[in-house]
């Protein structure tokens, strides 16, 4: 069997193939579990709902009203909004 | 327990040069070392540390290898060579042929041998893993690893001994 092991032995010094760098396996492995990396946030379509309705509600308010207090209202809703998106995404 | 980052950036290499051998297909390896990968980190908490991390890692490729084999065996795709009859025998003249055999011819090789052998083989000689640690990753007594091992040898030296096996 010594030939044997050491046709191994010269196949192992041979080497293989690298593997790909290792952030393309990090990222295709998120992916693979569904996470998002916290460094590249994606925005839903469920998360930027609410932050464009607020907005639009604000400046209904400002042309049309010209109501401070109504503005005031609409960007504080806007901001309670975006709250729960920025710590689900932990940013 | 390793975050996902280090588990990648620590253990890809050796990981991915055992899935390569064990499939003798870069891209197989590739998709197989990523699957490794998300269920180590599903299942961290299984991990228990009197294992090394390398050890949980290929046993949970080697899972993986033996799942999708058995799975392409079931379709018909790639047959099992159990049963696959080879020359037996050891003279001097199949030990002087084996010498003038390339490095090739054993990669080429591998992939043939039954996927029990063929895993205790390459973690032993590829990866140096002891005998009570392949029998950990391949989840098998330490005599049966040594019997795959010796069997496994003795295979892949009739393998090579076989014309289409052995580099022109």
């Amino acid at each position: 069997m010594k030939e044997i092991e050491g046709l191994l032995q010269r196949d192992r010094e041979a080497g293989v193939p690298q593997p790909p760098e290792a952030r393309y396996t990090i990222a295709a492995v998120n992916r693979r579990l569904g996470r998002i990396p916290s460094d590249q946030p994606a925005q839903t379509k469920d998360d930027r709902l609410p932050v464009s309705v607020a907005l639009c509600l604000a400046l209904v308010a400002l042309l049309y009203f010209g109501l401070t207090t109504w503005l005031l209202a609409t960007l504080l809703l806007a901001a309670l909004c975006t709250v729960p998106i920025l710590l689900r995404k932990g940013a | 327990m390793e975050t996902l980052e280090d588990l990648v950036v620590h253990h890809q290499e050796p990981l991915f040069a055992f899935l390569y051998r064990m499939c003798g297909e870069v891209n197989l390896a590739e998709e197989l070392m990523q699957e490794t990968f998300a269920r180590a980190f599903q299942a961290a908490q299984r991990y228990r540390p009197e294992a090394s991390v390398r050890t949980w890692l290929f046993s949970i490729a080697a899972n993986l290898v033996r799942d999708r084999w058995r799975r392409l065996a079931r379709r018909g795709e790639e047959l099992p060579l159990e049963d696959l009859t080879l020359p037996g025998g050891s003279t001097t003249a199949e030990d002087e042929a084996l010498r003038l055999i390339s490095y090739e011819a054993v990669r080429s090789a591998l992939p043939l041998l039954p996927i029990e052998q063929r895993s205790a083989l390459i973690l032993r000689y590829y990866h140096d893993l002891s005998y009570e640690e392949i029998a950990r990753v391949l989840a098998c007594p330490i005599g049966t690893v040594r019997s795959r091992i010796h069997n496994g040898l003795a295979r892949l030296r009739r393998l090579l001994l076989r014309d289409e096996v052995i580099a022109p």
